[in-house]
């Protein structure tokens, strides 16, 4: 396996674009919304590779190698040895469907892991990871994440066979002796009261405790409250369905002034336990090193790790956003390829072996090796 | 640019800013970064404020909750302290977690020692079965009701409860209440038997009204058929002076060939002997409707000798052949009293002594010629005393005090169902009176009825 990446950035262009004309099997490309709608770019990266085999999506920030960058292009080109590639695409669906039909359009021999590449805003990404776990083999893992539209949170685009596409998740399966290993952790630490959901509808909460649960963000936020529905990143919710389940984390897509309600990334299911969670910086830096530990057991010396991380933990972050992307560099070596991008959501099993769940605010890494 | 920077570069460049462009970028992501701190750090300590506000708020809410919890929970121990019934709280091994203070008034147990206490050991061995089918049906269906068992007082004696049971099965806990109703179903039994006896009574008044005129008219007859045999001799007598010598020689050939002389010997006494039995079947109708006349609500002016004497003639069946009888019936004054209920007394006691007299005969073998059963009445102190005593095989002093006690008996199936001195006691209570014995294992038992004549006017109602 073989791994290049190449990046655009409007004062240097693109750079590091293939010499070789070996035909790449796959290449991911991540990069601003505005940047991979604009033909010129895209049209460059076709010299290079077939337009069937770029897929990628729209981010809250890229990450190229060691650096973070915002509206930018980066381009990772991909050549397996012996290992191969299939992909599918479907248009949205509010329910479990969605991920039954993926998984059915999937080639389904050899298949070790599957990529989903989502919408970022519509999707109920809980559903979307029920489906796929329904219909895909028990042995395939999944990883994937939630395509971002940087703070403005407005529209998100995925590329599918080199062409942009609105309301779909697409996935790339991989096939063959690929190693594949996936950790995900967030590093975030819950805060405040024990809460409980008293009123919520699939990812819609409206209240916590009886309480309006925009009214509870907002008193926390205090001057950031004007960010909504961004800001709201600042306090994901640490969410428990039932008593002796894992928790997982939730952050806010939208929010609605009229009904004081804020949408979820996933479900929110009434009668949960809830409470606030706040940042911890060297958690939260600390969390990409056992992430990236988690995700060398399967392939102990990757030539390409995707690192996608929530976009929350990047405004946390700020000018020390790079510290958790050195973090799993760290721990993967200088041999692997970096690349990646800042989600509105993460796809992984909770611990290795578990099913596939959606989580938020994690930094989430899949290796690849074919050694 | 943050004002702590732009104070440092003021200290340390003196007033010329760098305008080195690199140095410039290089300023204004350090202070980006002081700008971030102190975003960072407001945001944290707003957050800590609030959050801590939220602690405080729901913990002052949380020992409210605690308080009305106490409140509550000292309103539901002084339920338990003060109920009358009695509660207590099982394991599902059916042993006693904890008792309220009603089981040491209702059974003399004393709640802390009733802890561990299986439940099986404090019910009547009978009632074990009852119990434990009691116990099933709360365990399977969660609730239990109306379950009626005897429980075991400290002295041995036994109360009737009711019972009913709700198991809460997540913690394990069964939670009992019981009732007693000893009293109430005694009461309950006494009534039932006195609607039974008052039914009896009134059959018995109209067969005995039934009978009476027959027998008025049969003794008439027997009257009539006396006097008329009588005159009937007498004129054979005067035929016979009349007759010729042969005349009389075949007459008596006659009389002897009816055995005449036979006749005149027997009649006269049979009949006199058939208005005997008449004039005791009469006695004992008297005596039967008497005795079933039901008592009005209030106490009337009633002869207590008489009502014993009618007692005596409707016991005369279990007394004949067990004893011989003894009356001296002093005089005494009308009692207001419900004269329906001291007959039935009088009645019991007699019967009673019937029966330990023929307990004593069989033990012992004396012949009932030799046995007494004695009834005395007198006045004495305001009271009116009635005394029925016997030569039966007396009252051990151990079951002394529980002769009185509902269902108590020492008599063989059949014979005695241990109701019969539970309502002398309440007759005699009923009458603000009492009742003394005087028992002697192998010589006797004599129970004194002890009943004042309530008010002066009433003793004025007697003279």
């Amino acid at each position: 396996m073989k791994a290049l990446q190449a990046s655009w950035t409007s004062t240097e262009g693109w750079r590091n674009l293939p010499t070789d004309s070996t035909v790449p099997d796959l290449v991911l490309v991540f990069g601003g919304r505005a940047e991979l709608e604009r033909p010129d770019l895209m049209a460059a990266l076709g010299t290079h590779a077939p337009q069937d085999r770029i897929h990628g999506c729209s981010t809250g920030g890229e990450i190229e190698g060691a650096h973070v960058n915002d509206n930018s292009v980066v381009a990772n080109f991909l050549w397996f040895d012996g290992s191969r590639v299939s992909f599918a695409f479907c248009e949205l669906e509010p329910d479990e469907a969605l991920g039954r039909k993926l998984a059915s359009r999937l080639d389904h021999s050899d298949l070790v892991h599957v990529l989903v590449l989502s919408d970022g805003l519509k999707v109920n990404g809980s559903a979307l990871v029920r489906g796929l776990r329904d219909g895909l083999p028990a042995n395939v893992t999944v990883s994937g994440g939630l395509s971002g539209d940087g703070p403005a949170m407005k529209d998100t685009i995925v590329f599918h066979r080199g062409e942009v596409r609105r309301n779909g998740v697409a996935v790339i399966g991989f096939h063959g002796k690929l190693k594949v290993g996936v950790g995900s952790v967030g590093g975030w630490d819950s805060f405040g009261p024990a809460r409980r959901i008293t009123r919520a509808e699939g990812s819609t909460l409206y209240e916590l405790d009886g309480e309006p649960a925009l009214a509870l963000y907002k008193r926390y936020l205090g001057e950031h409250a004007a960010g909504l529905p961004s800001s709201a990143l600042l306090f994901p919710l640490l969410v428990t369905p039932r008593e002796g389940e894992a928790p997982v984390v939730r952050t806010v897509l939208t929010v609605d002034e009229a009904t004081g309600s804020m949408t979820f990334a996933g479900d929110v299911p009434a009668g949960s336990a809830a409470q606030l969670m706040r940042a911890n910086f060297e958690r939260i830096v600390e969390a990409g090193e056992t992430a990236a530990a988690t995700a060398r057991i399967e392939a102990s010396t990757p030539e390409f790790a995707l690192l996608i991380s929530c976009v929350g933990r990047k405004w946390i972050l700020k000018q020390r956003v790079e510290d958790e992307v050195d973090a799993v560099r760290s721990i993967l070596g200088e041999q692997a390829v970096t690349s990646g991008f800042y989600s509105y959501g993460e796809l992984a099993p909770c611990v290795s072996g578990a099913p596939c769940q959606l989580h938020n605010q994690t930094m989430t890494v899949t290796t690849f090796s074919e050694h | 640019m943050h004002s702590l920077l732009e104070r440092q570069l003021r200290r340390f460049f003196r007033g010329d800013s760098p305008t080195d462009p690199r140095t410039v970028q290089l300023l204004a992501a350090i202070s980006d970064a002081y700008q971030a701190f102190d975003d960072d750090r407001k945001l944290l300590e707003r957050t800590l404020a609030l959050a801590s506000q939220e602690t405080e708020e729901r913990y002052r809410a949380l020992q409210q909750d605690i308080a009305a919890r106490q409140r509550a929970e000292s309103e539901r121990d002084a339920f338990f302290l003060a109920s009358p019934d009695l509660l207590a709280i099982f394991d599902t091994n059916l042993r006693i977690i904890q008792a309220n203070p009603s089981w040491a008034h209702t059974l003399g147990h004393e709640p802390s020692e009733l802890v561990g206490v299986a439940f099986d050991t404090l019910v009547h061995p009978d009632d074990l079965s009852t119990a434990l089918a009691g116990a099933k049906s709360v365990t399977e269906t969660g609730h239990v009701r109306d379950i009626e068992l005897r429980l075991r007082h400290r002295d041995g004696s036994w109360r009737l409860v009711n019972t009913a049971g709700t198991m809460d099965t997540k913690r394990g806990l069964l939670f009992a209440i019981a009732r007693d109703v000893t009293e109430q179903r005694q009461m309950e039994r006494e009534l039932a038997q006195a609607q039974k006896l008052e039914a009896v009574g009134q059959l018995a008044s109209g067969v005995a009204h039934e009978i009476n005129t027959p027998v008025q008219y049969v003794g008439d007859n027997v009257s009539f058929s006396s006097d008329g045999f009588q005159t009937l001799f007498t004129y054979l007598d005067k035929v016979h002076a009349l007759l010729t010598p042969e005349q009389k020689k075949q007459l008596e050939d006659a009389a002897e060939e009816a055995d005449l002389d036979y006749l005149k010997a027997e009649i006269p006494p049979s009949l006199s002997e058939a208005k005997d039995g008449l004039r005791r079947v009469a006695e004992l109708v008297r005596a039967l409707k008497e005795f079933a006349h039901p008592d009005a609500g209030e106490k009337a002016p009633a002869d207590l000798n008489r009502a014993l004497e009618r007692a005596l003639v409707l016991a005369r069946g279990e007394l004949k052949h067990v004893s011989r009888i003894e009356t001296a019936l002093g005089s005494i004054p009308l009692l207001r009293c419900h004269v329906g209920g001291l007959s039935q007394a009088f009645l019991n006691l007699f019967v009673n002594a019937a029966h330990a007299v023929e307990e004593r005969t069989r033990v012992s073998g004396v012949s009932w010629k030799e046995h007494v059963i004695r009834a005395t009445t007198r006045v004495e102190g305001g009271d009116a005393v009635i005394a029925i005593s016997d030569t039966g095989c007396g009252i051990p002093d151990a079951i002394r005090d529980r002769i009185f006690e509902p269902f108590f008996t020492t008599k063989p199936m059949g014979k005695g169902s241990g109701q019969g001195l539970p309502l002398v006691r309440n007759v005699v209570m009923a009458h603000g009176g009492r009742i003394e014995i005087q028992s002697k294992v192998g010589e006797g038992t004599t129970f004194i009825l002890r009943l004042p004549f309530e008010t002066p006017s009433g003793i004025r109602e007697a003279a």
